[in-house]
């Protein structure tokens, strides 16, 4: 009767949240085969590791593993390639800086040449640790202490990146709106 | 509260971070700062703007069932929960632990949050009651109270006098529920007061209905497009039932 329970529990808990789930792997990886993959691996580590959940928000627990899983995947690819995952560096400092790096990105800056760039290419734009907080917080409607729990920040960080962030696609989505009035 | 606070603390603000005293700080300079209030909004409208451009990736048709396979495969060996969930001692007698059990799972099912959530709406049921805090902005007229909330919230709930029916409109106020500000919309039925409060739908993480009597009152919750509603009342729970009917209906 006991298994029961937790498999009833585990069932309850945690799979309503394989939207969710799949959402933010597919954000972070960015590819649905790599998305799908993150996301099983995630749901086996939190079989696994379930006897670690203490209650609360069972999504911002699960949320947490995908995004851990999906940061190791993107880290082991890019080891691949030798390219260094974005750095956060001092998000505190320096508020007016540009964070979506169009050199980095050359697909970026096709868009600004387009001026016509859709929410997704922007958002796709930011750096991972900006990206997470805007799909955490404005697709997934965490508040700032859940998303404190996934990323394993302060919820200082967590408000700073979020505005910095908005910010950032504020300015960029004005720029290129001229371009999507003329399309 | 002066601009640069405003500029400092908008992001808290629209996302419904902020303590209750700095929410009405932030609504009482808004109130008179044209300015503040214009980047406000536009900050509301950009966020409403990200939310519905950016997409929400759907999972491929087969994940759910190679997961749940997943989960199959894996079921017997899951470790029990936390002993947090039990209030009651395992290993006492057979009906006790069916008791612990079916504890467990009730209080799995319905997270503490909620209950918490619905006392908090009680009490504010009462203050509104006692400390003459019902209403703050006083009208029969659905056109003066609907109005009342746009630049106080960022929602904007459907106003609707139901005087015709039994259930006339009293007023607005603004109130303060799990930290965040909400809006209250009070209707009257004979005697007694019925709060409806209003907020986004995503906001707090509410899993089930809950038609739960407490403290002698009566509370019932329904989500509408992208808000949610919770009515609470010492109204009978058929006249309750037949006001969010009301509501439901005339709003559609």
């Amino acid at each position: 009767m006991g298994a029961d329970r937790d498999r009833h529990q585990f069932d309850v808990l945690m799979l309503p949240h394989m939207a969710a789930a799949y959402n933010l792997a597919q954000w972070l990886t960015g590819s649905p085969d790599d998305a799908s993959d993150v996301v099983q691996e995630s749901y086996l580590r939190a079989i696994k590791f379930f006897d670690s959940y203490r209650g609360g928000a069972a999504r911002a627990w699960l949320l947490t593993i995908v995004r851990n899983t999906s940061l190791n995947w993107l880290t082991q690819k890019r080891n691949q390639k030798t390219e260094p995952l974005p750095e956060p560096g001092n998000d505190e400092d320096g508020a007016g800086q540009e964070i979506i790096d169009a050199k980095a990105d050359p697909e970026f800056d096709l868009i600004q040449k387009q001026a016509a760039a859709t929410m997704d290419q922007l958002i796709e734009a930011l750096p991972v640790v900006y990206r997470e907080v805007i799909i955490l917080r404005e697709i997934e409607e965490l508040s700032y202490k859940e998303i404190a729990e996934v990323i394993g920040m302060p919820i200082g960080t967590v408000m700073s990146r979020l505005a910095r962030a908005r910010k950032a696609i504020l300015q960029h989505w004005n720029r290129s709106a001229e371009g999507r009035a003329i399309k | 509260m002066n601009c640069k606070d405003i500029a400092q603390l908008q992001h808290a603000y629209v996302d419904q971070e902020l303590d209750p005293a700095n929410t009405r700080a932030f609504a009482e300079h808004l109130a008179a700062c044209p300015s503040c209030a214009k980047q406000l909004a536009e900050l509301s409208a950009f966020r409403k703007t990200i939310k519905t451009q950016a997409t929400r990736y759907a999972p491929p048709p087969g994940l759910y069932d190679k997961i749940a396979r997943l989960k199959a495969a894996y079921g017997t060996t899951i470790a029990p929960p936390s002993k947090k969930w039990l209030p009651l001692q395992w290993g006492s007698a057979g009906a006790g632990l069916a008791l612990a059990a079916c504890l467990a799972f009730f209080m799995v099912v319905r997270p503490n949050s909620e209950y918490m959530l619905e006392q908090q709406l009680i009490a504010s049921h009462i203050r509104s009651l006692q400390d003459n805090h019902l209403t703050d902005v006083i009208s029969t007229d659905q056109h003066t109270v609907k109005p009342w909330f746009n630049g106080r919230l960022d929602v904007s709930p459907p106003v609707t006098d139901f005087s015709a029916s039994g259930f006339p409109l009293v007023g607005g106020r603004l109130d303060y529920v799990d930290r965040h500000s909400v809006a209250v919309i009070v209707y009257r039925y004979n005697a007694h007061v019925i709060n409806l409060f209003v907020w986004p739908a995503g906001r707090l993480h509410i899993g089930i209905e809950s038609l739960a009597a407490q403290q002698g009152y009566n509370i019932r919750h329904w989500y509408d497009g992208d808000l949610q509603f919770w009515v609470v009342s010492d109204v009978n729970p058929a006249k309750l039932a037949e006001f969010e009917n009301l509501y439901r209906g005339q709003n559609k």
